[in-house]
Formats: structure tokens, C-alpha cells, sequence
């Protein structure tokens, strides 16, 4: 079964009109890249599927359910969604922030389950963050708070996930590995994961689906060979972007040029 | 590991929490000008007639006692809550201009010579209608934010205490000076009420509930939403709750300053920045210093009684500077 659909989807923000009769359809198991420049809707686009807020026509519908009748708990059982600014900064350890996750999944208002407390500690290794565990939040490095927020996600646990600019302030050793991570957690799973990101390299090698918003309220959608062209990516970021083999298995490699 | 430092920690800081609980009312009992020891008094339920030092301590110094309790766990839940509300660590109880509606009420009484009661009805009114004011101008159009509530709580205090300096500078001499004593914060007058009590303990109960709630709330409105928590509903849940454990303290003692901002603060401080143990941290903390401020207030200057909001700072100004500094040479 289709893990989101959209039928005819339209988002304002500030009266503009930033998505047009969007028709998207996330299978289970995928990962899309959500791409565009600056301001054509990226951002409003992750917070509408994550229901924070509203369409201004059309419906979405997760898992055949549509979403104006989930809420609370059980629609975080479902979706989760990494914000772009990342966690922002209250006097809390790394462990006591990354067991928020597991918010949607407590039963008991009082009563730890240890149950929760596996879960953490296995999403903090994920990330890295293991040894940080007792950490003061306000002591980490831009890069560790943006894995804690991951490692947060990752607990919460959803079946999609929703990702906005993941691989901010991370080393590139972290991008890969936290991204296969995130990507482990999606394919062979009745889950999904939608990213948006500048990085088109990052984007080639670990997506398999493209919607790339071209400004407006158009776009394109497709598989990555199909989307991640010269000539979509030039148009849609409004300079010429060349593409080039690298030689290495069938990624290819991005960049501008005058 | 992770699992034993944070699950033990708390645990053994309520229960010493609640031995200085009992400590504080021990100690109000004991203290003042007719002397009774500690074993008279625990015998005191067994004895077969009552003593005169027995009949002061339980018609004077027990409701008093009662009273200094339940306002500094009312003050202290409200500071919590209001500390979360608008996710700012300089929130106390009084910042939403709560307070200053309530002695706008109370000095009116006090202007027009009214009695204790109507003093007290007065008040609870000026609290009330400074409440609903601020909810309808926070919400009134645009859309809500923390910022927007924020600014209309400082505003509204502002223009309340416009009215408090004009009452000040327009009563006698007699008048102001128990005006001054009700702005400062006193128990002198002070008698516990039933409701205060229920309200104190629905209060516990509710913030409970809604304890790991608010732990996610700390993240920010967006955050808390996508984790399933209806922000909108609890939002306003808080903001009316805070608004009345405020008012119901405040009509019994006065705006008594300093406990609300940081005996929630200690708490965390001590490690217990979880809200299901910081709510019944904050409640026993909050109503142990009031009992002791309040009986030092009465005790120190004998015969003469201080305002207990002088206490509270005298006594929470250092107390806080020194936790703050061990807290800051340990933290890893």
C-alpha cells in the first residue's frame, strides 16, 4: 500500500502560491529528495505532510488514511519530522533530550519502560552519541546537536520520515553515515523517507526519487536518473549545473559552472 | 548505566525533599516567643488535656504554618508551569500581570476600608479579571505566540501597577503601611483555605499527568506537535492553570516574590529537570521555604514581624547564588 499519496495539493505562505496541484506518491521502502532554490517551499512542503500546516487545497493521505482525521500520539507514531534550525537549547542532558522521542510511544503518564530505554541508547550509538549520554545539551558542537535531533527522530521511530536539510553541520563522514543510517531504517521497511537538501551529490547517492521544485508551484518528480538532468537542474536552481560520471560505480557528480 | 543515574537520582531528592518538608513545619511549630519542646509537641495527640503552649500552636502557628505551605507550593507549581509556557527561565508566577491585577483589587479594599473578607473577594476579582483580559488581548486577531502572550502579560502589569503607585500616593499613612505589607507579601493575616488546599493538590495531580507532556513542550511549540502533543490545548490548559494557582496564592499572602522564579530553578539544579519530579520537587521545595522564611519573618525581630517577601530574598538570594556555583563546577 502506498505509505503517502497527495491529490492535487496546493500550499500557500504569505499568499504566494509555492506548490500547485501536487500529485506525489511515496511508496514504502523509498527515499526522496526534495530539491529546489531557496523559497520555492520546501520547508512548508515537510510541514504540511507532518500536518503543521495546513493545505490550502487537496488532500494527503497516509497509508489510505486521510490525514485531517490523525492527530496527536498516534499520527507521531507515524510521522516524524527533523526540523531545519534543529532542537533548540533547554537544560537537558543528550540522553533525557533523545528519550523525547519516545513521547508517542508511552503508555504510562508516571512508569519508565525498559523498553524506551533500549531504544535510546541504541539510536544514541547510531549517532555516535553513546559516549555523550549525560552530556549537558547546551555543551555539544553544532554537529552533535544536529545527530541528537537525528538520533531523537530515529527514536520517535515513524514510518515516515520527514527530513529537513539532515546533513546540516555535519562532517562527511556523518553525512554517510548517519544518512545510511536513516536509509536502513527505511528500505526492506513499510516505511519512507522525504529529504530536503542543497547537496545534489549527497541527494544522488542516497535517494532513489526526486521532487524537485522548480519555483511557482511547478515541479518534477521521478526516479533519480530521470530528474537529477543537466537541464531540469539548471532550470530549476536558475544557473548552469553540469553533471559528470565519476567513475566510481554509477554515481555521478554535480556541480555549477559560469 | 544511563538507566541508574537517571532513574535513582530523583527519587532519593523527593524523598529528602520530603523530610525537609516535615522539618520546615517542625520548626515553624517550635519557633516564637512561647517556647514548647519537640517531644511535647509530637505528644501532643496523646496528651489527655491541652497545654496553653498547645492551644497557641494549633490555633496560631499551625494555620499559619498551613497557610506559608500551601502558598509557596502554589507559587512554586505556577513557576514551573509559567517557566514553561513561555520557555523563558526569568518567568515567575507574577510576570503575566496576575498579581498585579489581584493588588489592584486588595488595595482598593484596604483604600475603602473594607474588611479582611472583602479585602480577599476583592482581590481574587482584580485576579480574575486581569486573566481574562490578558487571554483575550493575547488572542484577539492574530495568531497566538509565546512572545505575544509575553508581551501583553508585561503590559498589563505595567498599567496595574500605574494604579497601585496611585492608590499608594493617594491613602494615608496607615493605610499605605498595610498596603505595603500586602504588596510585599505577608502571612500575618494569612488562613489557609479548603479550596487553596484542593486547588494545590489538583494542581500535583494534573501537572502529573501532564508531566512528560511538558517535558516534550521544553523542545518548542513544532517539535512537541510533531511528537504527538496537542500544543494549542495545552497551552491554554497551562496558561489558566498558572493564572489560578497564582491568584489563589496571592489572595491568601500577597504577591510574595522570589519563590515561584527559583525554587523551580534549585530543583533543576539538583537534577530534577524531568517534570514528574520536578513538579513535586518544586510543590515540596516551595512549600518548606515559605514555612521557613515565614517563620523566620516572625521570629528574627521579635516582637516585631517582617512582610515574608522580605525573607524570600534575604534567605533565596544567597541560597541560589551558592547552588548555582556548585551546580557550575560540576556539571560535565
Amino acid at each position: 500500500m502506498t505509505l503517502l499519496q497527495t491529490r492535487n495539493l496546493d500550499i500557500l505562505v504569505a499568499r504566494r502560491r509555492l506548490i500547485h496541484q501536487l500529485e506525489l506518491k511515496i511508496e514504502p521502502g523509498t527515499s526522496w529528495a526534495l530539491l529546489g532554490r531557496n523559497g520555492t517551499g520546501k520547508t512548508s512542503l515537510l510541514h504540511t505532510l507532518a500536518k503543521l500546516l495546513p493545505a490550502a487545497t487537496g488532500e494527503i493521505y497516509l497509508e489510505g488514511e486521510n490525514l485531517t482525521t490523525l492527530s496527536g500520539k498516534p499520527l507521531a507514531r507515524r510521522i516524524g519530522l527533523l526540523f531545519q534550525q534543529g532542537l533548540p537549547v533547554m537544560p537537558k542532558t543528550v540522553f533525557e533530550t533523545a528519550m523525547l522521542g519516545r513521547y508517542p510511544h508511552h503508555e504510562s503518564l508516571w512508569k519508565d519502560d525498559p523498553e524506551d530505554f533500549e531504544v535510546v541508547e541504541n539510536a544514541l550509538r547510531e549517532f555516535d552519541l553513546a559516549h555523550l549520554s549525560a552530556r549537558s545539551i547546551d555543551t555539544l558542537s553544532g554537529g552533535e546537536a544536529q545527530r541528537l535531533a537525528l538520533a531523537q527522530l530515529v527514536a520517535q521511530a515513524p514510518a515516515l520520515y520527514l527530513l529537513d536539510e539532515p546533513s546540516n553541520h555535519l562532517d562527511l563522514a556523518h553525512q554517510l553515515r548517519g544518512l545510511q543510517r536513516l536509509k536502513a531504517k527505511v528500505t526492506g521497511h513499510r516505511a519512507a523517507l522525504v529529504m530536503a537538501s542543497h547537496d545534489i551529490n549527497l541527494v544522488s547517492q542516497m535517494c532513489d526519487h526526486v521532487l524537485l521544485l522548480m519555483g511557482e508551484g511547478t515541479y518534477l518528480a521521478g526516479p533519480v536518473s530521470e530528474i537529477l538532468q543537466e537541464e531540469h537542474l539548471s532550470e530549476a536552481f536558475g544557473c548552469r549545473i553540469r553533471r559528470v560520471e565519476s567513475g566510481i560505480g554509477k554515481a555521478a557528480l554535480f556541480f555549477p559552472s559560469a | 548505566m544511563a538507566k541508574l543515574l537517571i532513574s535513582k537520582r530523583p527519587f532519593l531528592l523527593l524523598l529528602l525533599l520530603t523530610l525537609l518538608a516535615i522539618a520546615s513545619v517542625l520548626f515553624s511549630l517550635l519557633s516564637g516567643s512561647v517556647t514548647l519542646s519537640l517531644h511535647d509537641l509530637l505528644n501532643a495527640p496523646f496528651a489527655g488535656e491541652e497545654s496553653l503552649q498547645l492551644q497557641i500552636v494549633r490555633e496560631i502557628r499551625l494555620p499559619r504554618t498551613v497557610a506559608a505551605f500551601l502558598v509557596g507550593g502554589l507559587l512554586s507549581l505556577s513557576g514551573v508551569i509559567m517557566q514553561i509556557l513561555l520557555r523563558n527561565p526569568l518567568a515567575d508566577p507574577f510576570i503575566l500581570g496576575v498579581s498585579g491585577g489581584a493588588a489592584v483589587g486588595a488595595l482598593t479594599a484596604i483604600f475603602l476600608g473594607s474588611s479582611v473578607f472583602w479585602i480577599y473577594q476583592s482581590a481574587f476579582s482584580g485576579a480574575l479579571l486581569s486573566i481574562l483580559l490578558v487571554f483575550t488581548l493575547a488572542n484577539a486577531g492574530k495568531r497566538w505566540s509565546v512572545t505575544r502572550l509575553l508581551l501583553t502579560g508585561v503590559v498589563v502589569s505595567a498599567g496595574w501597577g500605574a494604579l497601585i503607585n496611585l492608590l499608594l500616593t493617594t491613602s494615608s499613612e496607615n493605610t499605605v503601611q498595610s498596603m505595603l505589607f500586602w504588596l510585599m507579601g505577608d502571612l500575618s493575616q494569612s488562613r489557609a483555605s479548603w479550596h487553596s488546599f484542593a486547588l494545590l493538590l489538583a494542581g500535583l495531580g494534573g501537572g502529573l499527568a501532564l508531566s512528560r507532556a511538558l517535558n516534550v513542550l521544553t523542545q518548542g511549540d513544532q517539535n512537541a506537535q510533531t511528537l504527538g502533543v496537542n500544543v494549542e490545548a495545552l497551552r491554554i490548559t497551562l496558561y489558566f492553570a498558572a493564572s489560578v494557582l497564582t491568584a489563589s496564592a496571592v489572595v491568601i499572602a500577597g504577591s510574595v516574590g522570589f519563590v515561584g522564579l527559583i525554587v523551580p530553578h534549585a530543583i533543576r539544579m539538583l537534577g530534577g529537570r524531568d517534570n514528574r519530579y520536578l513538579i513535586p520537587g518544586a510543590v515540596l521545595l516551595g512549600g518548606s521555604f515559605l514555612v521557613f522564611a515565614d517563620s523566620l519573618a516572625r521570629t528574627v525581630l521579635a516582637p516585631q514581624q517582617l512582610p515574608v517577601g522580605v525573607m524570600t530574598a534575604l534567605i533565596g538570594v544567597p541560597s541560589f547564588i551558592l547552588i548555582l556555583r556548585n551546580t557550575a563546577t560540576q556539571s560535565p
